[in-house]
């Protein structure tokens, strides 16, 4: 099974593949020295390690344990975190109202066109 | 000043910079405009008047008659609004007499649900975003690190990078973070200089506050359209005159290699297509065109940009009043009654009972009120003539108008209020400000203490 992970949810498995089976707090711990990561940042990314599988958490000490060996880790290309961020949540609304939006390539030309009239029209 | 005046008197200033924006778009230096929406963010979420001195006021309405034009404008605007709204609602207001606790009521009702759904929607969206940045991780690259050591600040900046993320931003105000893409290129180091310069800027000026109370704004003023475009336009500005700055700082040489940069990275970018629309595009293309006709930095416009800061400021404080009295300028009071009880006329008070009433007016909140005509109840008409060292005066008048009111504590009530106008030594009238409901009260307890008022001394 082929295993997909973003690169700061990989950097939490590194802290286990290393090191062996390791508490959150622990793991927290190393990462804060490392990343400087906070308490809750590690958490919230233990935990998405579990929903994807890669971690197994158990009672007690919230021990975690690593279920995929680091071989069979492949980081994602991730559009992810724009999913996360923008798609459904009210950030959506505020984006569409500021137009943050992607430009189509055909958009993309016009505004290359711009430029290129600006110059024509400096020299 | 209750809600719908602070609303209203936004909105007058809005109105103004669209108007500065609309013919100076393109000649002003683009700071101008970001100044200029400070001030707006400031009377739309500060509650309270501030106080220029009479003697400011009147000075800046003598050497700029312009400014006197728009002071009363702006102040004829709202107030018209405001007393237009009175009359068509006067109308009306017998059968709505009847249900006013309950109008009241349901404006409050409709307001907050709506004020704290959208403070909620700006709080959780940010909660959101600031939980996935956190995960990002530190740039390990040569060219960062040295160019966060060539460009420190009181502050500590971070430079980190994010899977997923297609376009650099900035988040955090007192640690603010850097973040680049991922997949940024670090061997490009101009294109990567011109980003972190972008961010730098961005951070200097404190825009991620800027645009925080900007959001405040728009909670607190859902209602009001023109909140909204001054919303979209503020956050259009930031970026506008960020990019005037970064280009002030390589040069105008490199204007051109700042806009591709810019649409290098609007190419990367990878969020949804779903949306597209020509607006975004239109905004772009307004951003790159501004870019490459960025004027030079002149004096002139330097002049202009600050002398038109100062305008809206005084706008504005004359629409919040500009309601202080100056006591050390007052020479005498006196005071005319037609009230029963203390029948007196031009009777001079002592300087204690004259500082009482001064002290009195500027106690309350008053709010710029355009001329009209003055009806007084025949029996409480007690008015004051506060004379000032510059030859000008104050005129006070207790109990003016009356109709149908806006403000939603009091709402439909009768609207009577009391006034202090303005004059200059030649009697012309400046600014005319009314009191806040509450001083009336203070006021009649203040009158009830001058019985001593009675020529005849038979007070009771």
């Amino acid at each position: 099974m082929e295993h997909r992970l973003v690169d700061s949810e990989i950097r939490v498995m590194n802290v286990l593949w290393r090191e062996g089976d390791a508490t959150a707090k622990h793991i927290s711990d190393v990462l804060k020295a490392e990343v400087g990561w906070n308490m809750n940042t590690t958490y919230t990314l233990i935990k998405r390690c579990i929903g994807k599988g890669a971690i197994r958490r158990s009672e007690p000490g919230f021990l975690c344990h690593a279920l995929v060996p680091k071989e069979e880790v492949q980081e994602a290309e991730t559009n992810e975190l724009i999913d996360k961020v923008y798609d459904g949540s009210a950030a959506n609304l505020f984006a569409a109202l500021l137009g943050r939006k992607k430009l189509t390539a055909g958009q993309i030309e016009r505004l290359k066109k711009i430029v290129d009239d600006w110059e024509e029209a400096e020299q | 000043m209750s809600l719908p005046q602070l609303s209203l008197s936004g909105a007058v200033l809005i109105l103004i910079i669209l108007l500065v924006r609309a013919v100076g778009m393109d000649r002003l230096p683009k700071g101008t405009f970001v100044a200029l929406w400070y001030v707006v963010l400031a009377r739309l979420l500060l509650p309270v008047t501030f106080q220029l001195p009479a003697s400011v006021c009147l000075l800046a309405r003598e050497r700029v008659p312009a400014l006197g034009a728009v002071m009363d404008g702006a102040a004829a605007l709202t107030g018209g609004t405001l007393e237009g709204l009175s009359v068509r609602a006067a109308a009306v207001s017998e059968p709505l007499m009847d249900a006013l606790p309950a109008l009241t009521a349901v404006v409050w009702i409709v307001w907050t649900p709506i004020a704290i759904a959208m403070a909620v929607l700006f709080l959780s969206s940010w909660l959101d975003c600031r939980r996935e940045f956190r995960t990002a991780l530190p740039v390990e690259n040569g060219f960062a690190a040295r160019w966060l050591r060539e460009h420190p600040l009181r502050r500590k900046v971070e430079i980190r990078q994010l899977a997923g993320l297609s376009t650099p931003l900035t988040y955090g105000v007192l640690r603010p973070v850097i973040l680049m893409p991922k997949d940024t290129d670090w061997e490009n180091e101009r294109q990567a200089e011109y980003t972190l310069c972008h961010e730098y800027v961005h951070i200097r000026r404190f825009d991620a506050l800027g645009k925080g109370l900007a959001a405040a704004a728009l909670c607190v003023h859902w209602f009001d359209p023109l909140v909204w475009v001054m919303y979209v336009l503020f956050n259009r500005d930031l970026e506008l005159a960020c990019d005037e700055r970064v280009i002030r700082r390589f040069g105008a040489e490199d204007r051109k290699d700042y806009a591709l940069a810019l649409i290098r990275m609007e190419e990367q970018r990878r969020e949804f297509p779903l949306f597209i629309s020509r607006f975004s595009a239109r905004t772009a293309e307004r951003r790159i065109r501004a870019i490459l006709h960025m004027k030079k930095a002149t004096r002139a416009g330097l002049a202009v940009s600050c002398a038109l800061v100062a305008a809206l400021v005084l706008c504005g404080a004359a629409w919040s009043g500009m309601g202080s009295v100056d006591p050390a300028s007052v020479t005498s009071v006196s005071v005319t009654s037609g009230y029963t009880r203390f029948p007196v006329e031009n009777h001079v008070l002592t300087p204690e009972q004259s500082d009482g009433l001064i002290r009195l007016i500027n106690a309350y909140p008053k709010t710029a009120c355009p001329g009209g005509e003055r009806m007084a109840h025949d029996d409480l008409d007690v008015w004051a003539r506060i004379d000032r060292r510059d030859g000008g005066y104050y005129q006070f008048h207790y109990m003016y108008c009356s109709g149908f009111s806006l403000d939603p504590l009091h709402f439909g009530e009768d609207d009577y209020y009391s006034l202090v106008t303005l004059y200059d030594a030649d009697g012309n009238a400046g600014l005319t400000w009314k009191l806040d409901y509450a001083f009336d009260g203070a006021f009649i307890d203040w009158w009830w203490a001058l019985q001593p008022l009675d020529p005849a001394g038979q007070a009771g």
